[in-house]
């Protein structure tokens, strides 16, 4: 690691120099939220519903604002009245009256942890003995967890006024199901008709949360003037500040949010729970107020990835091409509508060439938190369906299974889910590599099984803006918005490093705060290297340009005359004898050359490719326990190309590592009553090291054409197969298919003791 | 002014019965088209661009001004969100 790995063609781009960042965070400097301080700061605390479900009939705080210490409360009363409204939330859209409430409940409460009050004191202690002062009179309601029982007509309902959308006609009443989306193609039905081998199932998982290290957290303050800032960890400071000012009817220019260094995020920090609540105890109390969410609070009140129940049905010819497939699809999205099922009717199937197909797909809100992206959103569910059954139809007909997606895999000019054809995809490349790695032809131990699956992800352009400036001594800054969350520091740096052709040391990155830079997009959807990165390569490329026409007025030549190369600029006027002038010698003369040399890049670039990746695993079952072993991990993806070949495996690494967490361990479990009954991480168990082997890592290159270094998206797509990946192995080590996760021991026991 | 095949899935086909089913409109560019649209179901114009995006002949369109080739696709989706 960190050694020097130069590709042909590139100084910087594909080697592993020393992240920026790395010695603040090994050395305890970095600020993270919960470590953020402002003068004057009161700290504030959140009463949450001990209640799924409940009407809240009053709220007293009269005794908790008499308490000596307490400097302000708020509640629901204290937030505007807002109108329905979709708002631009990252790459997709929501409701900001569900964002709204998912900061206070207002009216009802929805799910065990809803915030129903918070309070600011000069202490933590303070604020805590507060909130046990409130007097909250719920009128306690039935409540509903299961995906079924809240699509049944009498269950309990969450939102009175929530029409099904997407059925004709229109339902005239009410339900627990906000969403319904379909996609056909073909004669689904005559094609597994013609099917030489069918796979049939249900497979169902539980609702998992993201399980980032460091908890949400804020500092707000708001002047009165009604000028504020808030310090947070955040994927987006500009969607923070979006949220908080729709939230609370505010100008967005009076905000300025300041991203602090992030503690993990994994698409669940791009939304806001507390700065809003912030804001207010700020306003009333005339100081700064900080509010941080224990890890309890996490689990219960920010948003987890939705359960599923995915009926599928798929078929293939006798040599394995596959004909048809029938899936229905039923995703928990917990309290509020959410894009659940949309993207599961994008990603279930697009990877492969069937010939007909048909999906059908609920949204169910149920008494649980309300969902929020999860890396690769919604796609690892129905992905665990599909590659789960594509390898039930390899077994059944005897082809190996990497041999079977090969047969229907995608190739470029085949048909995205837009329509449009597919680009320069690396998929056939990846199961090539998978077929060809020493992993997939290893012998297996006694009780182990060896799984394999593939997937793709497909994402993400959008806005981002980048600076670069030089300095007087020819170092250059370049300045983003793009919080980095994986590394993007360091592949900003080598992307400028490369484009000005300098040494990668002489470029330092900095995140702004909202006011600082024009806006980007949320860090997520893996666009930030390429969409960030195109606006840094554009920056740079201007700054060349300046330069070399600051050069020619040193020269006294014509610009046309001036070209550039190693760092420096080269006099292409053979009377000036091929004189080179280092970027040093131009910032040190540019305030005689016309001043300042910087030049700031606004893009929306939309020609980013798809991601795909193939997983293989070995696992080992204990048939005396049904405790499940992972033994070897081997994860293949097309990377398009590695900017920094250490953050590329590392996030595939991690990708898998979380997938494998979803397959092996991890579920809200609730109790009777509704009440989350593992809130931390002693009950929700997710892999640490010690779990695991060493996730070998394969980085196949096909570079995206429509980026200057061929960059395409990294740090989704690991995480879809290795649900599939793990279930594969471990049904075939237990000798029996298990189609519901978590694989915990108690379920794969009773599966070997089931098929007797 | 192109004929253009609008193509309505999930959200999009709510503001036009709710079936999904295609139908034909005219415009020069995307801009005229959401106008048009919103024209035939008020309230499309708002969800554009925040809740709705446009694939162009299978490519997602995000310049409103470049010209509608004609008789191009318009598929509307829902935007989604990435990690």
């Amino acid at each position: 690691m960190n050694a020097p790995e130069a590709k042909s063609g590139f100084r910087h781009v594909g080697t592993r120099p020393v992240r920026p960042d790395g010695i603040d965070k090994v050395t305890g400097k970095a600020i993270y939220s919960p470590d953020f301080v402002a003068p004057g700061m009161l700290q504030g605390a959140i009463l949450r519903s001990p209640h799924p479900h409940a009407r809240i009939r009053s709220i007293d705080t009269s005794k908790a604002e008499a308490l000596p210490g307490v400097k302000a409360i708020v509640t629901a009363d204290d937030f505007p009245t807002l109108k329905s409204l979709m708002v631009t939330m990252g790459e997709s859209a929501g409701n900001i009256i569900h964002v709204s409430r998912k900061c206070m409940a207002q009216g009802k409460v929805l799910y065990d942890g809803h915030a129903v009050a918070a309070v600011a004191a000069t202490s933590a202690v303070i604020a805590a003995e507060a909130l046990k002062l409130i007097e909250v009179d719920y009128e306690v309601l039935p409540h509903v967890i299961d995906i079924d029982e809240a699509m049944q007509p009498d269950a309990p309902l969450l939102h009175e006024d929530m029409v099904t959308e997407g059925v004709q006609p229109r339902p005239d009443k009410p339900s627990n199901i906000p969403t319904y989306v379909s996609k056909t193609k073909g004669d689904v039905a005559e094609a597994l008709g013609r099917a030489a081998a069918v796979v049939e199932g249900r497979y169902s998982m539980p609702m998992v949360h993201q399980g980032y290290i460091e908890p949400h957290a804020c500092v707000a303050s708001w002047n009165a003037d009604g000028q504020a800032n808030i310090w947070c960890s955040t994927q987006g400071a500009f969607v923070v500040r979006m949220l908080t000012a729709s939230v609370l009817g505010i100008s967005q220019a009076d905000i300025r949010v300041t991203p602090l260094e992030i503690g993990g995020g994994f698409g669940g920090k791009t939304t806001v729970y507390l700065e809003p609540v912030a804001m207010l105890l700020s306003r009333k109390s005339g100081r700064p107020v900080r509010l941080a969410m224990t890890r309890e609070e996490v689990f219960r009140a920010s948003g987890p990835a939705p359960g599923v129940q995915i009926d599928f049905k798929i078929g293939a010819t006798a040599d394995g091409y596959l004909l048809g497939a029938d899936l229905s699809m039923k995703y928990n999205v917990g309290a509020f509508p959410g894009n659940g099922v949309q993207v599961g009717l994008i990603t279930a199937l697009y990877h492969y060439r069937f010939e007909s197909f048909a999906m059908h797909g609920w949204n169910v809100v149920t008494n649980m938190p309300g969902i929020h992206a999860y890396r690769a959103p919604c796609a690892p569910q129905v992905n665990f369906a599909v590659e789960s059954a594509i390898d039930e139809l390899a077994y059944k007909l005897g082809i190996d299974p990497i041999e079977l997606r090969l047969k229907n895999a995608v190739v470029p000019g085949d048909p995205g889910f837009t329509g449009g054809t597919l680009g320069e995809i690396g998929f056939v490349e990846c199961l090539e590599a998978a077929k060809a790695h020493p992993h997939y032809s290893a012998p297996l131990g006694p009780n182990q099984g060896r799984g394999v699956a593939a997937s793709y992800w497909i994402n993400a352009g959008g806005p981002s803006v980048a600076a670069v400036s030089l300095a007087e001594d020819g170092s250059v800054l370049v300045t983003t918005g793009s919080p980095d969350i994986g590394g993007s520091r360091a592949s900003m740096a080598i992307m400028a490093a490369e484009t000005l052709c300098i040494p990668y040391e002489k470029v330092r990155v900095t995140i702004a705060d909202t006011s600082a830079i024009g806006f980007s997009m949320v860090t997520g959807g893996s666009r930030t290297t390429y969409a960030t990165g195109k606006a840094v390569i554009e920056a740079a490329e201007t700054i060349i340009s300046i330069m070399k026409a600051r050069a020619a007025g040193m020269w006294g030549v014509d610009v046309a005359d001036v070209a550039w190369g190693d760092g420096e600029a080269i006099c292409l006027d053979p009377a000036k004898d091929n004189q080179r002038l280092p970027i040093g010698k131009i910032a040190a003369r540019m305030n005689n050359t016309g001043g300042p040399i910087s030049a700031e890049a606004s893009v929306n670039p939309h020609d980013y490719l798809p991601a795909f990746g193939v997983h293989i695993c070995d696992s080992e079952v204990d048939p005396e326990t049904g405790q499940t072993t992972i033994v070897r991990y081997t994860a293949i993806q097309d990377v398009g190309r590695a900017i920094h070949a250490d953050y590329c495996e590392g996030q595939i690494q991690g990708g898998a590592v979380q997938g494998i967490g979803w397959a092996l361990n991890e579920a809200f479990i609730h109790d009777k009553a509704g009440r989350l009954d593992n809130p931390g991480f002693l009950d929700y168990r997710v892999p640490v090291c010690s779990d695991l082997p060493m996730i070998d890592t394969v980085m196949v290159e096909k570079p995206n054409p429509a980026h200057p270094f061929g960059v395409k998206g990294v740090g989704e797509v690991p995480i879809v197969p290795p649900l599939a990946t793990v279930a594969n192995a471990v049904s075939r080590a237990a000798g029996v298919r298990i189609r519901d996760l978590p694989l915990s021991p108690d379920r794969v026991y009773s599966a070997i003791k089931s098929k007797g | 002014m192109s004929r253009v095949r609008i193509v309505p899935t999930g959200a999009a086909a709510e503001y036009f019965g709710g079936s999904g089913e295609e139908f034909d409109a005219e415009a020069g560019n995307l801009f005229q088209l959401v106008e048009v649209l919103d024209a035939r179901a008020p309230g499309f114009g708002d969800a554009a661009g925040v809740q709705l995006v446009f694939a162009v002949n299978g490519e997602v369109t995000e310049d409103w001004t470049a010209p509608l080739p004609e008789r191009a696709e318009v598929l509307i989706v829902t935007k989604i969100s990435g990690g």
